[in-house]
C-alpha cells in the first residue's frame, strides 16, 4: 500500500520512485474515463448569466368544434407550460509541479503526470449527469412540476386534462420492460391526446447486462415457458453506466429529441485548461481546469424508469 | 483512533507547502506522512493525541519516503502554512465519525495513530478532544465535494481545517 503526502504540488519526495534508477519500466496509468450519458441530455450553450431558467409552451390546440358560418367563433388557447431554474456553479482543479522534479526525475512521466485535468473534470461531468438519475428519478420535487424526474402522477401543462405516467415498477424482466414500453406508446399531450414515444434503448448499470444480454438474443420470451416470441424490446440496445449506483434501477429513453429530452446540460463555460503564471520559476507545469456547469430537469416525457424492486 | 479511510490530512487549498529538511529526535516510532512537531532540542518529533496541553502542537507531516529514520537522521518535512485550508478525516474516540454540519466553526484536537498497523501515523480531526485544540474547522468536504463524501452522515466524514499560528510555532519538550 504506497503511502504518501499531498502537501500541494507534486515534488521529488512525494514521487521518489520517479527519481530512483532502479525500475526497468516506469508507466503512466492513463486510461480514459468513462463516459457514456451525454446522448441523454440537451446541451445548452449560454454565454451570460449565473442561472439559467428553461420554460415552454405549447402549440397543440382543442380540436375543432362543429360550428356553422353565422355562429358564434369558437377560439381557442394553447397551454402554458413548467419552468425551471437551474444554479449555474463554478468548479476548479489545479495541478503544479516543482522544477526539482521535474529535472530530477528519470523516466519522463511528469507532463503524463499532470495530463489527468481533463479526464478529472469529464469524470466530474459524468457524476453531475448520473447524480440525476441516482439521486433524482424516483424522488424529490427538482422537477419542473415540483416532482421526480419519474412519476406516475406527472400534472399535464393543461391541468384539467389529468396526469402522465413515466414511472414503471418491479425487477428487470421482458413483462416490467414491455410496461414501460408501453407507457412510452401511452404517453399523452396536454389535451389528453396520444402523444406515443417510441422508447430505443435501455440505461442499465452492469449488474443487470447478463438479463438484457439474454432478453436480446433469446427468441423466445426466456421467462415463460410457453414459447411466446420475444418481440418488440428484443431489438432495443442498452448502454451500462458504471455510475449508476442502484443495481436494480433500469431507464428507458425515447425518441425525442432537443429540449424535449427534457433533460439539461447547461454550461457557461466547457472544461477549459490554462497555465497559472504567477511568476515563481520554480513552480513548473502549473495548471488549472475549470468549467461552469449545472445540471437538471424539467419535466421529460422521453425517459421511462423503473426503481427496480 | 480508527481511519478506515487509510490516508493521512491532503491539502485541500492554498498554497503548496514548504519542503523543509529537519532532524528527527530519538526513540520515535512512526510510519510516515505523519504529523511532526519541533522540540525544545531542535528536532522534530512525531505528534501524538492532544489530551494535553502539552501535545498541542504540529510543524508539518513527514513525507513518506522515510522509514522510521534513527535519531538525528535529516528527514522532509512538508511545512504547514498558516493560510493552508486541510481536508482531513475524521474521528471520535477512537472510531471513525460524520463530519456533522455543526462542527464549522468549532476547534478540535488532532488523535495519531500509534499501533494498528496500516493506520499509524496517520492523523485524524477528533471530536473527542475538545479542551487541547489543534485546529479549527473551516468547512466539511461534503458541502463542497459530494463525490467523495457523500454527505455529512457518511462515516467517517472528512473536515475542512486551517492550523492556527499558535499551534503551528509552538515548541514542546
Amino acid at each position: 500500500m504506497p503511502r504518501f503526502l499531498k502537501p500541494g504540488a507534486m515534488d521529488r519526495k512525494t514521487y521518489s520512485d520517479q527519481l530512483s534508477k532502479t525500475f526497468d519500466v516506469m508507466w503512466l496509468r492513463a486510461k480514459d474515463e468513462v463516459s457514456v450519458l451525454a446522448p441523454y441530455f440537451h446541451k445548452i450553450n449560454i454565454s451570460e448569466g449565473d442561472t439559467f431558467r428553461i420554460g415552454d409552451v405549447g402549440s397543440s390546440l382543442t380540436m375543432p368544434v362543429r360550428n356553422e358560418d353565422t355562429a358564434k367563433r369558437p377560439y381557442a388557447h394553447v397551454a402554458p407550460g413548467f419552468s425551471k431554474e437551474l444554479t449555474l456553479l463554478p468548479y476548479r482543479l489545479f495541478v503544479r509541479v516543482t522544477d526539482n522534479m521535474r529535472r530530477m526525475e528519470r523516466y519522463g512521466k511528469v507532463a503524463g503526470m499532470v495530463s489527468g485535468l481533463p479526464n478529472a473534470a469529464k469524470a466530474k461531468i459524468e457524476y453531475q449527469r448520473v447524480d440525476i438519475f441516482n439521486s433524482q428519478t424516483f424522488s424529490g420535487t427538482a422537477g419542473a412540476d415540483s416532482l421526480a424526474l419519474c412519476h406516475d402522477t406527472h400534472p399535464h401543462q393543461n391541468i384539467e386534462y389529468g396526469t402522465w405516467d413515466n414511472l414503471g415498477t418491479g425487477v428487470a424482466t421482458v413483462g416490467n420492460l414491455h410496461a414501460l414500453r408501453l407507457l412510452g406508446q401511452k404517453m399523452t399531450n396536454e389535451w389528453g391526446r396520444p402523444m406515443p414515444v417510441t422508447l430505443k434503448d435501455w440505461l442499465i448499470p452492469p449488474d443487470l447486462q447478463r438479463t438484457f444480454e439474454e432478453i436480446k438474443i433469446a427468441p423466445k420470451d426466456p421467462e415463460t415457458a410457453l414459447n411466446t416470441p420475444n418481440v418488440l424490446i428484443n431489438g432495443m440496445q442498452y448502454v451500462m453506466s458504471p455510475h449508476l449506483t442502484d443495481t436494480d434501477a433500469y431507464f428507458g429513453f425515447g425518441d425525442l429529441t432537443g429540449e424535449e429530452k427534457g433533460i439539461y446540460e447547461v454550461s457557461l463555460m466547457d472544461p477549459s485548461v490554462a497555465d497559472v503564471t504567477d511568476g515563481d520559476p520554480d513552480i513548473v507545469l502549473h495548471k488549472r481546469i475549470k468549467a461552469v456547469n449545472a445540471f437538471g430537469y424539467g419535466t421529460s416525457k422521453n425517459i421511462f424508469a423503473s426503481a427496480g424492486a | 483512533m480508527a481511519i478506515t479511510e487509510k490516508c493521512s490530512p491532503w491539502l485541500w487549498a492554498g498554497d503548496a507547502s514548504e519542503m523543509v529538511v529537519a532532524q528527527i529526535a530519538g526513540t520515535q516510532t512512526w510510519t510516515a506522512p505523519t504529523p511532526v512537531y519541533v522540540s525544545t532540542s531542535g528536532t522534530v518529533k512525531v505528534c501524538v493525541d492532544s489530551d494535553t496541553d502539552a501535545e498541542v502542537a504540529i510543524y508539518g507531516f513527514a513525507y513518506a519516503d522515510a522509514a522510521a529514520p534513527t535519531a538525528n537522521t535529516e528527514i522532509y518535512v512538508a511545512k504547514i502554512r498558516e493560510d493552508q485550508l486541510w481536508a482531513i478525516w475524521v474521528s471520535n474516540g477512537g472510531n471513525d465519525s460524520a463530519a456533522a454540519q455543526t462542527i464549522v466553526g468549532d476547534m478540535y484536537g488532532h488523535s495519531v495513530e500509534t499501533t494498528a498497523a496500516p493506520y499509524v501515523g496517520y492523523m485524524t480531526l477528533d471530536l473527542a478532544l475538545t479542551s487541547y485544540k489543534s485546529m479549527y474547522v473551516e468547512d466539511i468536504v461534503s458541502n463542497l465535494n459530494t463525490k467523495l463524501v457523500a454527505s455529512t452522515s457518511t462515516s467517517p466524514g472528512a473536515a475542512i481545517v486551517r492550523f492556527p499560528a499558535s499551534v503551528l510555532n509552538t515548541v514542546l519538550a
